[in-house]
């Protein structure tokens, strides 16, 4: 069942001098299987947004069901929604905490009372998900491990709640590029294999613009729009009036159509940039023969 | 006399103890006053440590790093050191320490017993360095990313220091952030001729430095201009990438597209196919 966010406001610090509206009057709808982007300025509202998903922010006016769930009432059950939507939020590494990576990647599970046969599974279930292997990590302590392992491991104890939903903020932030495209690709295998719907917050827009099939943008507590990835980015006039800079690859797709190359303004991937360039440059070759 | 001198230098964390780890190993490496080196390499390569070598905030295990003929490891020498090189890390968030602007950039410069008409002056260059003149009395908690990480880098500049080093300091950033710091940069290596140390993951920023320098689990193991980035091979085997035109024009080429060797940059990719 879909996400449906209606009439959400919320205010930090209300009726102090530092009172600030983070989120004004979102309504918003991720579908089932959506790989949903959200994008923005650092202040934007899009922390605040997403942690209002699992109930660590709560409503403070408007309403918001995940899967069916209801987040309005206060007591809610939160075992049922955390491992509904699972969160793994900026430099998740820093949270790893326990002696071994079967412990950490268990501490959820065990949290919610998993019977323990079933906790081992989903463990090494979970490790193995993101591209770990089990035998080989399981007695290492989380902290001897490198920075992309490292959190490889932080993944796997979200996906160790098998949530359906899985909300990412920044997930490729500090990586060198492997590891950056690792995390990118063992975010689509759990997309197809476990969780599937996926919210990234992301300020590369490269990244944002090939997995997404949906963007949502934020600025100032609004959401702006929601627009597929290259309606969203063949449109200069929004884009500038938001501030927001286009995927390299589209901003050179611009730079060619503006030099009268015929290629679409709205490319973002490297690939069809490519094919686009050989099938205009050959267009172009033939008509001066 | 090069302004900055690594010999021989290796470096361990936790020495003695059974999780001792090598992060640098006979690192050796010599920097020119006014030189904008890149420093790039895999997580874990060691380039972090490497810059906190730089300014003595870790000493080597063995061998010399020294800075304008000083020993980081010389004591009586240290202050000066840090005069000399400053640094601006990742997360602008942990690099504030006062409410109000004027006051967190001032902060360098009373420490180092300036006089306070001077240190006026300074906090004065520092923001139009960067761009920030009209900031002075405002708060950094309430900025943008970018705009917090150059308040970052004018208090390090209140110093004046003769070389800049900046840790992954757009990896937190926001497309528009990171152009805000790299303008910064520029205008640092350009105008204040200063020497740049930039540490990072995204190659297309390297595009502007004198020389690039890639780490591989505490080697140099590549360094030279852009022509590095025809190693891909090499550079893919150690995680790293080349920039994305590049790419872009690899796979044109492949495809039979005419393009000259070493295109690197959007300027010129697009100049080669739109005559």
């Amino acid at each position: 069942m879909p996400i449906i966010i209606k009439d959400l406001n919320y205010v930090y610090s209300p009726k102090s001098p530092y009172e600030k509206q983070a989120l004004k009057n979102i309504n918003l709808t991720i579908e089932d299987g959506d790989y949903f982007g959200i994008i923005g300025h650092t202040g934007s509202g899009k922390s605040t947004l997403i942690s209002h998903l699992n109930a660590l922010t709560r409503i403070q006016s408007g309403s918001i069901t995940v899967d069916g769930i209801d987040l309005k009432p206060k007591k809610l059950d939160y075992k049922k929604l955390r491992s509904t939507v699972g969160m793994v939020f900026q430099y998740p590494e820093y949270q790893l905490f326990d002696e071994t990576v079967e412990k950490d990647v268990a501490f959820g599970p065990k949290n919610i009372k998993v019977p323990e046969d079933e906790i081992k599974e989903r463990v090494k279930q979970a490790i193995e998900m993101v591209g770990l292997n089990y035998e080989k990590f399981k007695d290492r302590s989380p902290f001897e491990l490198s920075g992309g392992q490292k959190r490889r491991v932080a993944l796997a104890g979200v996906l160790a709640m098998r949530p359906k939903i899985l909300v990412l903020d920044e997930p490729t932030a500090g990586l060198d590029p492997r590891g950056k495209r690792e995390i990118l690709e063992l975010i689509d295998s759990v997309k197809s294999r476990l969780c599937h719907t996926v919210i990234m917050i992301s300020h590369n827009m490269d990244e944002i613009a090939r997995s997404c099939n949906k963007i949502g943008v934020m600025s100032d507590g609004e959401l702006k729009c929601v627009l597929p990835p290259k309606e969203l980015f063949s449109r200069r006039d929004l884009l500038r009036e938001l501030n927001i800079k286009m995927p390299i690859i589209t901003e050179f797709a611009n730079m060619l159509a503006d030099r009268g190359l015929d290629v679409d303004r709205g490319i973002v991937s490297e690939d069809e940039l490519v094919d686009a360039i050989v099938k205009a440059k050959s267009a172009v070759g033939g008509t001066q023969e | 006399m090069s302004l900055i001198e690594f010999e021989h230098v290796n470096y361990s964390y936790n020495a003695g103890t059974e999780s001792e780890t090598l992060a640098v190993k006979d690192f050796s490496l010599t920097i020119e006053e006014g030189e904008f080196i890149a420093l790039v390499g895999h997580n874990g390569s060691g380039k972090s440590t490497v810059a906190k070598l730089v300014n003595g905030l870790i000493l080597p295990s063995n061998g010399t790093v020294k800075v304008d003929g000083m020993r980081t490891d010389d004591k009586d020498k240290l202050f000066d050191i840090r005069k000399t090189v400053g640094v601006v890390f990742q997360n602008p968030d942990n690099q504030m320490i006062a409410t109000i602007i004027e006051d967190d950039i001032a902060f360098g410069p009373e420490n180092i017993g300036l006089p306070p008409k001077e240190i006026s002056e300074r906090v004065d260059w520092a923001l139009e360095c960067v761009g920030m003149s009209g900031h002075r009395k405002g708060t950094p908690f309430r900025l943008s990313g970018g705009q917090k990480q150059r308040i970052a880098i004018a208090g390090v500049l209140a110093i004046k220091p003769r070389v800049i080093v900046l840790d992954e300091s757009t990896a937190m950033l926001d497309p528009v952030g990171r152009d805000e710091v790299m303008k910064v940069v520029k205008r640092l290596r350009d105008e204040e001729k200063m020497t740049v140390i930039m540490i990072t993951h995204f190659m297309e920023e390297t595009l502007d430095a004198d020389r690039i320098v890639v780490m591989n689990d505490g080697c140099i193991v590549l360094q030279g201009g852009k022509e590095i980035f025809e190693r891909e091979t090499e550079l893919e085997t150690i995680g790293l990438d080349v920039p994305p035109i590049k790419r872009i024009a690899n796979k044109l080429r492949a495809k039979g597209v005419n393009v000259a060797d070493g295109v690197l940059d959007a300027e010129t990719l697009a100049g080669e196919l739109c005559r």
